[in-house]
């Protein structure tokens, strides 16, 4: 069996609840027979953000990141 | 979508989009479809569009909003090639396309003459920012040739691209906007409802997106508001005025209709812009650079 097949086997159940008003608690069960000997979870909790401005950030996740920061300070680029 | 230049095509691409400045516009190019029985060239799409939102009355969300919930689709790929009216090239790289411009006499980008030559200069150095998989910028993004989805959660709207898995996140709670000094690649939007148009408002460009593959472009002191009308149950018109008085002699306007996608449990696929993506590395060492954004009077 290659990881492929293994991933493909895995299922995953996640569940949100509400434990306050400004948290929820975060849990996933995992499950594969193929690769694990049981079932197991993660949990955590989760914090909601509450100053009254906030926003998510603009995210720019690209390939060749250091080149495209930096490349003006590299040789080929600086002139 | 933005990589849809293999690594032959474009150095192709390059040398056609040379030729192509200089030749006339191809005769017999097939019209936009109609839209909620309007034509569909912007230019006439626009005012048939304003005098439709007068008369019809949207569906409403629970918090009382005109409910713009669902999947679209833009006016297809010929928008991204290039904003104003372009023939198909031989090499089949562009499928041609009208203009989206609502309101210049020649629906053309109305230019200062420094901005003119800047737009040459951009094709003949710089990468498409696309091509790189930066995020597309407003308007750009709301005429990628991919759906989008818009869902109006109290307070906001959020608008999702399947394409690249890209978002927008508005808030329409009246918070101001960000300070001046933060540039971002999409820019700040703020909303607001008036009557049955969501009327948002975006400041605070970086302006390293271009508005299309022709490099067509603004600067950091552009200023945009986008308006969204429902115009019947299946049909939102879309415009954005654009104002930058570094680089247009006017404010002028982009519009087209967004059609409602119909398909029962549509559902996005995932896109990741970059799997398989090479061109960059193959432009850049072609001589091409990442564009930098620009302002009148910059080194070049």
């Amino acid at each position: 069996m290659d990881t492929r097949e293994a991933a493909l086997a895995e299922l995953e159940v996640e569940r949100y609840t509400p434990i306050d008003n400004d948290h929820l608690n975060y849990e996933a069960t995992i499950e594969d027979p193929k690769v694990f000997t049981r079932p197991w979870k993660i949990s955590m909790p989760l914090y909601r953000r509450v100053e009254s401005l906030a926003q998510l950030g603009e995210y720019l996740c690209v390939e060749f990141a250091n080149e495209l920061l930096y490349a003006q300070y590299s040789k080929l680029e600086g002139k | 979508m933005s990589n849809r230049f293999s690594d032959c095509t474009v150095v192709v691409a390059v040398v056609v989009a040379v030729v192509w400045l200089t030749s006339p516009p191809a005769a017999g190019q097939a019209p936009p479809a109609p839209a909620a029985g309007c034509p569909g060239q912007s230019a006439q799409f626009h005012p048939c569009a304003l005098a439709k939102a007068k008369t019809f009355r949207p569906p409403r969300t629970p918090d009382d909003k005109p409910d713009m919930q669902g999947f679209w689709r833009g006016p297809g790929l010929s928008a991204t090639e290039n904003i104003e009216e372009h023939p198909s090239t031989p090499d089949g790289d562009d499928i041609g396309g009208a203009s989206l411009i609502a309101n210049t006499p020649d629906g053309k980008v109305p230019y200062q003459p420094w901005a003119v030559a800047q737009r040459r200069e951009n094709r003949e150095r710089y990468i498409e920012p696309n091509i790189l998989c930066f995020l597309s910028g407003v308007p750009r993004t709301m005429y990628m040739p991919t759906v989008i989805q818009i869902l109006q959660p109290p307070g906001y709207v959020v608008v999702l691209l399947e394409g690249g898995h890209r978002n927008r996140i508005i808030p329409t709670d009246g918070r101001v906007h960000l300070g001046e000094s933060l540039k971002l690649w999409n820019g700040d939007s703020r909303g607001r409802w008036e009557g049955n148009t969501l009327v948002v408002d975006v400041t605070n460009q970086n302006a390293r997106p271009w508005f299309d593959q022709a490099a067509n472009f603004y600067t950091d002191t552009a200023h945009m508001v986008e308006r969204f009308t429902l115009i019947d149950p299946d049909t939102i018109h879309y415009e954005v005025a654009i104002e930058d008085p570094n680089v247009y002699t006017r404010p002028w306007k982009i519009t087209f209709p967004l059609r409602r996608v119909t398909e029962k449990g549509y559902e996005f696929i995932e896109d990741a812009c970059h799997e398989g993506e090479r061109d960059g590395p193959m432009l850049r060492s072609l001589g091409y650079r990442p564009y930098p954004g620009v302002r009148p009077g910059s080194p070049r």
